[in-house]
């Protein structure tokens, strides 16, 4: 292992208040490893809002109410995987991978957030924003995934630090 | 005009004069589930304190540690609201924090011709 392998992985309870505590978490450690301030918020926000997606979408109908969440890296180079259960493996994937296509349809990650706040601004439900995954893609500057995992959906972002 | 205090979010109102610019301090974090939710009452009692004292609005995003993505989907509808009711808004952020410039400066997609919308980085 390298000086700089790192790696967090734990199950969550779907609680929302644990969205704070776990990107602060994340970001503490990334300050703690590294000088980078700004490095830190990235990976904060890229936490953030992959965790706020699988409390929001999840299917919490189980007995099971956890999910999991990595954060891995070496380098200059991390992941950050978010797995929770979903009502339907398949749509949901499909659904996530509609958005990341639409994202890669822009000459750039940073054209397809702002037509997406262009949409933003005139949807007429405030509760739905679908600007999360493009605001990892442009403001973290991440490379992201989608795919199955039993009746789980796991997303995984790639961050370059 | 009362400020706010929502969760780990602190919005602290200050007016300058009569007509003076009516200024909102952005602090702490937002993080809400649906803030949209929570600032809706604050955001249209300050809509209506602008058009009646005719001022224009500040929001002032220096002192913020995190706003979600959901937070910034309510501030761009409510630029679009203080657009339809002809009030000013100007958004001033910390050019030097990164997430702020990203998240803030994007906004520049939303300013017309009309003036109603100003981005001011620090």
């Amino acid at each position: 292992m390298g000086k700089y392998s790192f790696s967090i992985d734990v199950p969550i309870r779907n609680e929302w208040a644990n969205i704070d505590l776990l990107l602060t978490s994340v970001k503490y450690c990334f300050a703690a490893m590294f000088s980078d301030v700004d490095g830190c918020q990235t990976m904060a926000m890229v936490t953030g809002e992959l965790l706020e997606n699988a409390i929001k979408y999840g299917d919490w109908s189980g007995r099971d109410r956890t999910f999991r969440f990595q954060v891995s890296g070496e380098g200059k180079q991390a992941r950050v995987v978010v797995e929770n259960p979903v009502s339907d493996v398949g749509e949901t994937v499909r659904t996530i991978e509609s958005t990341l296509v639409w994202i890669r349809g822009f000459p750039s990650a940073e054209e397809a957030y702002r037509a997406r706040l262009l949409e933003a601004a005139t949807a007429k439900d405030s509760g739905v924003s679908k600007l999360g995954l493009v605001r990892i893609a442009h403001q973290g500057g991440c490379k992201l995934h989608v795919e199955a995992a039993g009746h789980c959906v796991r997303v995984v972002a790639e961050v370059a630090l | 005009m009362k400020g706010l205090v929502a969760g780990d979010l602190v919005l602290v109102t200050e007016q300058v004069g009569a007509h003076g610019p009516l200024r909102v301090f952005w602090r702490g974090k937002s993080n809400e589930r649906n803030p949209g939710k929570e600032l809706a009452g604050f955001f249209a009692s300050l809509l209506e304190a602008a058009r009646v004292r005719r001022a224009p609005l500040e929001f002032h995003f220096g002192a913020m540690e995190y706003v979600n993505s959901a937070t910034l989907t309510a501030l761009v509808q409510f630029i679009e609201q203080c657009r339809s009711a002809a009030v000013k808004l100007t958004v001033i952020f910390d050019a030097e924090r990164k997430w702020q410039r990203l998240s803030f400066d994007a906004l520049r997609v939303l300013v017309k011709g009309d003036g109603l919308l100003e981005l001011r980085p620090i």
